[in-house]
C-alpha cells in the first residue's frame, strides 16, 4: 500500500517530468488540478477542472465534483465552451472531444490535424468552429508556433516562436469590423494579428519579459504582465502603431496572471505575491486579497461576474465572491514548492520532499511536506486528503525582487509507534545572512478535538543540523515514550517524556535525558530493533549498538573495506 | 486565504522562583506595620469571629491588638512575672492566659475583669486552651503535666502527667470537646481523651523537643513541628509518620492554617515563614522577616499576618485593598476599571445612511457586546504592511525594552527571518541608535536571546562602521564592546571550571563505562550554549570602531 501511494504521491512532481519527452507519463490519476486554467460553464454553474487525463465538472456552489470525464488517453492541454452545454477539450496528441456538460457523456471525438504533427502545447477556441493550438516550434526548444484549423479550410500558421504558456496567448472580437484578434506573447514582444483583415502587428516596449496577456471581452483592450510585476493596458493596438499605454505597477515579482472581468470594469491580477489584485479601470482604485496560501497562477472570471477562480500552485483552486472573500476551495493533493536557498550540497530529494513519506499507525495515512512549514497527512486506500496541519505557525514570507527569502521548511517527522505523538522538526536558514533557526516540536495527539496539540517545543535541539528523528519502537504503554535524534554537531540525543506535575496543574513535556557522541564522528542514520532494545546509529562507516535505555554501547561494527559513509 | 499571524514571541521559561497563583497571592501583602514590646514575643492568637482581634502575650502582659487600626483595644497586666500563650474564646469575650507563676488566668475582654485563676500546676504554664464545648480549659504546664480545668466551677477534672519534659505546646480538637494534644520537650506528641483518664491515647515521637502542635480541622490528622521538621501524622490509623517535611535551616517555633484550611505556615528561627500547600506538603511561598519568628497569627479572611519575633517587634501585614492597589498603581487599575465597564460598540447599518428614513435604533444599530479578542499590537500592523523600521521603533520605546525585552527580540527574530533587518536599522539618528544600542549592551549576555541580537549587533556594525558618529553613540558603540569582552571573560572561567568538572567526570565513567566512549549523562539542553555565544562575540567585536 505504502509503495503504491509512492508513486502517486510523486505524481505531480514536476521535477522529475521531462516535458520534451513526447511519451506523455501515465498516471493513475493525477491530482494536478492547477495544470491548466479552469473553464466556467455558460451559466456559471460548473467549472471544468483538467487534471492529468481528467477532466472533472465541478460545481460552484458547493465545490464538488459532479461529473468525471474520463476518455483522454493524454494529457489535456485545454478546455473550452463551445455551446452553452457543450465542453470541447484537446489532449497532446491532438484529439478534441466534445462533452455534454450535463451529464457527462461523450458527444463527438475528432482529431487535430495539423501538418503531421504529432505533440500539442495549447488549445484555444474562439468560436465558429475555429481552433487554435500551439504546436513545438521547428527550430527553436521550449517555444510554440501558433496554428488556426478549420473544417473548411486548410491549417494555417499565424506565429512561430511564440511562448508556449497557456496564458501567453489570447483573442478577442473587435468590435468595429467583428473580425476575430489574437494575440500571442514572445519574450520581448507581442504579436497581433487581425485574422479577418489580415492586419499584422510587432508590438515591442523595454527589455521586460512579459509573462502573460489578456484580451477584454468587448472593447479593443488588451492587457500584459511581465516579469518585473509591471502590468500594460494598451489601446488600439491593431491599428495603430505606437499604441496607448496605460501602467499599473503594483507586484514586485513577475505577473502570472491577468484577466478582465466579464463587464470588463475591472482587471484581476495575481503572482507569486500569493495576492490577489483587482484593479478598476481607469482609475487609480485598487483592491487587495491578500495571504492567499500560495503562488497565483492563474485567474479565471466566471460569465455571470459573480465569482472568480484562482489556481494556486499549491494544488487549489480557491473561489472569490463578489465581496472579494474566499468562500469555497477545491483542494488536490497539497504540492511542496522545493526549498529555495539551501546549500548546494544538499542531495535533490532533501530540497523536494525532505520529510519523506512517514506511516502513521493511528490513521493509516502517510505524513509528508504540504506548502513550505505545512504538513499534510494523506489516506491512500480513500484517496484524500485527511488535514493539512500548520507546523511552524509562521507568516508564509514571499520572496522580494532579487532576494529569496526562505520560509520555516519541516525537515524531518516521526511518528510514534501508537501514533499518539508527533516530533517534527522545522528548519528556517538563511545562507546569506548566516543564521539558522531549528525547532524540535512535539505534538499530541488530542482524540476528542481530533487533532495535534503541540506539546513542547525545542529551539535549536542541536546546534547543526538534524539528520534523522527516531521514536523508540515497542514500547509498552505503561513506560515513558522516548525519541532518538542524530544531528551533524556530532551528538546523538534522547529524548523523554517528563512527567511535569505540580500542584496547579498537570503537565507532561519532553525533555533531553542523554547527549552523547562517538570518537567525533558525524551520525548519520539512525535505527531502532523491532522490539525497542536495541539502538544502532551509524557513525560515517562505523555501526554502533547501544542499549537505549542505559546508553552502553554493546558493540561497534565496521567494514575495513567499506569508507563512505552509511546512510 | 489566512489571516494574518502574530508574531511569536519567545520567553524561555525563568531560572528561579517561578510565579505562581500562590506567589501571587502572597505577594498582595502591603509593607508591614510594626510595635515594638518589651520582650520576646511568646504566643500570638486571633479571634476567629470578627473584628478579628489578636491577642499577643509578651513579657509580663497579654494585649488585645484591633488588626485594622493596629492600636492596643485591651491590655491585661496582671501578672507578677511573664505572661505566656494568651488564648481567646471562640466568641470573642473570654481571654486565658497561663503564667510564670504557675497560674491560669481568665479575663473577660469587655471588663477587663480578672474572673477565674486555676491553680494547680507547679512549673509556669506556657500554653492554655478554651475546648469546643467552651466551658472547659485546658493547660500545658513546664511541671510535665496536662490539665482539663472546668471554667465556672474553676476546678481541675483531671491531670495528665505523662511527659518527662517541659509541656510547651498544645491544641485542642475543633469536633470534640474531650480531645487535645501536648507536645514535649521530650520529643514525644501525645493526643489525650478526657473520657479516658487513665492516660494518652496516642503518643509519637517526634524526634527532637516539639515546639506547637496543630490538629487539621477534620481531626484525622495532626502535624507537629520542632527541631527544623514538620511532621504530619495520622490520627485514626494511630499515629502513623505521613509527611516529614525539614525546609527551614533552624529550630521551627509556630504553625498555622491559612487560606481556609488549604494552606500550611510555619515560621522559624530562621526569620522565615513558609507556607505549604496542605495535600502536597510541598512550599508554595516564603514570608521573610528581620528577626527570628516566634509566633504567628492569621486572620481567618487571610486579610492579616501578624508574625511576632525574638527582639520584641511585632510585624501586621494587611492584603492589599482593591483602592490600595489602584493609588499604588492607577495606570494598571484604570485598565481594569475599563476592562470591567461593559464595552459597547455602535455601528450604523449600512442601508441606513443611504435611504433617508427614520431612524429606528432597534433595527439600526448594531451592538456589539464582546471585546475583539483578536487584538493586532502595533508592531504586527507594521510588519503587516512591511514597514520595518516603524515596526522595530514601536518594541524599542523605553517601557516594552526594558520590561519586556521578549518583545523586542521577538520582532528583530522576525525581522531577521524577513531579510528587513538591515532596512529597518539603517538611516537612524541619534536617540533612535542610542536606544537599540543600549538594548543590545544590556541583553547581549543574556543567553537565551544571544543568537539574535548579536546577529543585530552584526548588521548595526556593518552599517554604521563607516559612517561618522557622534561621541554618545562612539561612547555606547565602546559600551557595547567592554560589555561583550566581559562577557568572554566570564565564559571562559565559566569554560576553565567545565574543563575542571569533565575531568573530574571523566574519571568516574572511565570507572564505569569502556574507555572507547564519552556518554554526559543528564546534561539538560539549553537553546543556546554560552561557550558558542563567546565564540560569536569575540569574531564580532574585531569590527568595532
Amino acid at each position: 500500500m505504502v509503495k503504491m501511494a509512492n508513486k502517486k504521491t510523486r505524481g505531480p512532481d514536476k521535477t522529475q517530468a521531462n516535458t520534451s519527452d513526447i511519451v506523455v507519463k501515465k498516471l493513475d490519476d493525477a491530482t494536478d488540478i492547477v495544470r491548466q486554467p479552469p473553464v466556467f460553464t455558460n451559466d456559471s454553474k460548473y467549472i471544468c477542472i483538467a487534471s492529468g487525463r481528467q477532466i472533472g465538472i465541478y460545481s460552484v456552489e458547493s465545490a464538488d465534483k459532479v461529473h468525471s470525464l474520463e476518455e483522454h488517453t493524454f494529457d489535456v492541454i485545454g478546455l473550452a465552451i463551445k455551446d452553452d452545454n457543450i465542453l470541447l477539450s484537446c489532449d497532446a496528441s491532438g484529439e478534441t472531444i466534445e462533452w455534454n456538460i450535463n451529464n457527462g457523456t461523450t458527444l463527438k471525438k475528432a482529431p487535430l490535424v495539423v501538418a503531421g504533427i504529432k505533440e500539442f502545447h495549447s488549445f484555444h477556441y474562439p468560436g465558429n468552429g475555429k481552433v487554435l493550438v500551439a504546436t513545438p516550434s521547428t527550430y527553436t526548444t521550449n517555444m510554440s508556433s501558433l496554428w488556426i484549423v478549420d473544417s473548411h479550410t486548410r491549417p494555417r500558421k499565424l506565429f512561430a516562436d511564440i511562448k508556449s504558456t497557456p496564458h501567453s496567448i489570447a483573442f478577442g472580437c473587435n468590435q468595429g469590423n467583428g473580425s476575430l484578434v489574437v494575440v500571442a506573447l514572445q519574450d520581448h514582444s507581442v504579436v497581433v494579428k487581425d485574422i479577418t483583415n489580415g492586419v499584422d502587428k510587432k508590438h515591442m516596449t523595454d527589455q521586460r519579459k512579459f509573462t502573460c496577456v489578456a484580451l477584454h471581452s468587448e472593447k479593443l483592450i488588451m492587457a500584459t504582465g511581465d516579469i518585473s510585476g509591471r502590468i500594460l493596458i494598451w489601446h488600439d493596438f491593431v491599428h495603430k502603431s505606437r499604441p496607448v499605454k496605460t501602467v499599473y505597477h503594483w507586484h514586485t515579482l513577475p505577473v502570472n496572471s491577468v484577466c478582465f472581468s466579464s463587464e470588463g470594469e475591472y482587471l484581476y491580477s495575481g503572482g507569486s505575491e500569493k495576492v490577489m489584485v483587482k484593479w478598476r479601470l481607469g482609475m487609480s482604485r485598487k483592491q487587495f486579497l491578500p495571504r492567499m496560501g500560495s503562488s497565483i497562477k492563474y485567474i479565471v472570471n466566471a460569465p455571470d461576474n459573480i465569482c472568480v477562480a484562482t489556481s494556486h500552485s499549491d494544488n487549489a483552486i480557491r473561489f472569490i465572491d463578489s465581496t472579494n472573500k474566499i468562500n469555497r476551495a477545491i483542494i488536490g493533493l497539497v504540492k511542496h514548492d522545493p526549498i529555495r536557498g539551501f546549500a548546494d550540497t544538499e542531495p535533490i530529494k532533501e530540497s523536494v520532499m525532505p520529510t519523506g513519506l512517514v506511516f502513521d499507525p493511528r490513521s493509516h495515512g502517510i505524513f509528508f511536506n504540504a506548502q513550505a512549514g505545512f504538513l499534510q497527512l494523506f489516506d491512500p486506500q480513500k484517496n484524500s486528503l485527511i488535514f493539512n496541519m500548520d507546523v511552524a505557525n509562521r507568516n508564509v514570507l514571499t520572496d522580494e525582487r532579487n532576494l529569496v527569502i526562505g520560509n520555516a521548511e519541516v525537515l524531518r517527522v516521526a511518528v510514534s509507534p501508537t501514533g499518539e505523538w508527533l516530533a517534527t522538526l522545522e528548519v528556517w536558514s538563511n545562507m546569506s545572512a548566516g543564521y539558522h533557526d531549528m525547532n524540535l516540536k512535539f505534538w499530541r495527539y488530542d482524540a476528542v478535538q481530533a487533532n495535534y496539540e503541540l506539546n513542547t517545543d525545542v529551539t535549536m535541539p542541536h546546534q547543526d543540523r538534524v539528520t534523522a528523528l527516531c521514536f523508540q519502537p515497542g514500547l509498552l504503554g505503561t513506560e515513558m515514550p522516548c525519541l532518538v535524534s542524530i544531528g551533524r554537531d556530532l551528538k546523538f540525543k534522547i529524548w523523554r517524556l517528563v512527567d511535569d506535575t505540580d500542584i496547579y496543574r498537570q503537565k507532561e513535556s519532553w525533555s533531553c535525558d542523554v547527549a552523547g557522541d562517538f570518537r567525533k564522528l558525524t551520525p548519520s542514520a539512525l535505527s531502532f530493533s523491532e522490539d525497542g532494545s536495541l539502538m544502532a546509529i551509524a557513525f560515517q562507516d562505523t555501526v554502533t549498538l547501544w542499549d537505549p535505555t542505559s546508553i552502553n554501547l554493546n558493540t561497534t561494527l565496521s567494514h575495513t573495506l567499506v569508507q563512505e559513509p552509511i546512510e | 486565504m489566512a489571516s494574518f499571524k502574530k508574531t511569536q514571541i519567545r520567553s524561555l521559561p525563568k531560572i528561579g522562583q517561578k510565579v505562581t497563583a500562590d506567589t501571587l497571592y502572597w505577594r498582595k501583602l502591603n509593607f508591614p506595620v510594626t510595635v515594638k514590646e518589651f520582650g520576646p514575643i511568646d504566643y500570638i492568637d486571633v479571634m476567629p469571629i470578627e473584628p478579628y482581634f489578636i491577642a499577643v502575650s509578651s513579657a509580663a502582659k497579654v494585649q488585645i491588638y484591633n488588626p485594622i487600626t493596629h492600636q492596643v483595644h485591651r491590655h491585661f497586666t496582671r501578672f507578677k512575672e511573664a505572661a505566656y500563650g494568651a488564648s481567646i474564646r471562640s466568641d470573642g469575650k473570654l481571654v486565658i492566659a497561663g503564667c510564670d507563676e504557675g497560674h491560669v488566668k481568665l479575663f473577660d475582654i469587655g471588663s477587663k475583669s480578672l474572673l477565674r485563676i486555676f491553680k494547680g500546676h507547679k512549673g509556669p504554664v506556657h500554653r492554655c486552651k478554651f475546648t469546643t464545648d467552651n466551658v472547659h480549659v485546658v493547660s500545658f504546664s513546664d511541671d510535665k503535666s496536662v490539665a482539663l480545668w472546668d471554667l465556672p466551677s474553676e476546678t481541675e477534672i483531671i491531670k495528665f502527667s505523662e511527659h518527662s519534659d517541659y509541656v510547651r505546646a498544645g491544641c485542642v480538637s475543633s469536633i470534640s470537646s474531650d480531645l487535645f494534644l501536648s507536645g514535649s520537650f521530650d520529643h514525644t506528641v501525645k493526643l489525650y481523651d478526657a473520657r479516658s483518664p487513665t492516660g494518652s491515647t496516642i503518643s509519637v515521637d517526634h524526634g527532637s523537643p516539639v515546639e506547637s502542635v496543630l490538629m487539621y480541622p477534620s481531626n484525622s490528622i495532626f502535624v507537629s513541628v520542632g527541631g527544623t521538621e514538620l511532621r504530619v501524622w495520622d490520627m485514626l490509623a494511630g499515629g502513623r509518620l505521613l509527611a516529614r517535611v525539614s525546609q527551614h535551616h533552624k529550630t521551627i517555633t509556630c504553625l498555622h492554617l491559612a487560606s481556609d484550611g488549604k494552606r500550611l505556615v510555619t515560621g522559624g528561627l530562621d526569620r522565615h515563614a513558609k507556607i505549604y500547600d496542605v495535600q502536597s506538603y510541598q512550599v508554595v511561598h516564603t514570608l521573610d522577616f528581620p528577626s527570628p519568628v516566634l509566633s504567628l497569627g492569621i486572620t481567618p479572611d487571610d486579610f492579616t499576618v501578624v508574625a511576632g519575633m525574638a527582639n520584641g517587634l511585632i510585624s501586621m501585614q494587611h492584603r492589599q485593598t482593591q483602592a490600595e492597589a489602584r493609588a499604588l498603581n492607577p495606570k494598571q487599575s484604570l485598565k481594569v476599571q475599563k476592562k470591567s465597564q461593559t464595552a459597547y460598540r455602535f455601528r450604523l447599518n449600512a442601508d441606513f445612511r443611504s435611504v433617508n428614513r427614520t431612524f429606528n435604533p432597534a433595527t439600526d444599530v448594531e451592538v456589539a457586546t464582546k471585546t475583539d479578542t483578536n487584538f493586532v499590537s502595533r508592531y504586527d500592523m507594521f510588519l503587516r504592511k512591511f514597514q520595518y523600521s516603524k515596526a522595530l521603533d514601536t518594541v524599542l520605546t523605553p517601557y516594552i525594552r526594558k520590561k519586556k525585552p521578549a518583545i523586542t527580540v521577538g520582532v528583530m527574530h522576525e525581522l531577521i527571518r524577513r531579510n528587513g533587518l538591515k532596512s529597518a536599522l539603517a538611516g537612524r539618528d541619534d536617540s533612535s541608535l542610542s536606544s537599540i544600542l543600549t538594548f543590545l549592551a544590556r541583553n547581549i549576555n543574556d543567553p537565551s536571546h544571544a543568537n539574535i541580537i548579536i546577529q543585530v549587533a552584526n548588521t548595526l556594525l556593518e552599517i554604521y562602521e563607516s559612517s561618522s558618529l557622534t561621541p554618545q553613540s562612539e561612547k555606547l558603540f565602546l559600551q557595547l564592546q567592554e560589555h561583550v569582552n566581559r562577557e568572554v571573560e566570564y565564559v571562559k572561567h565559566l569554560m576553565e571550571i567545565e574543563g575542571m568538572l569533565h575531568i573530574l567526570l571523566a574519571s568516574t565513567t572511565t570507572q564505569a563505562r569502556r574507555s572507547s566512549t564519552y556518554v554526559v549523562q543528564g546534561s539538560p539542553v539549553k537553546p543556546m550554549l554560552p561557550s558558542a555565544s563567546a565564540a560569536a562575540n569575540a569574531t564580532m567585536i574585531f569590527n568595532v570602531g
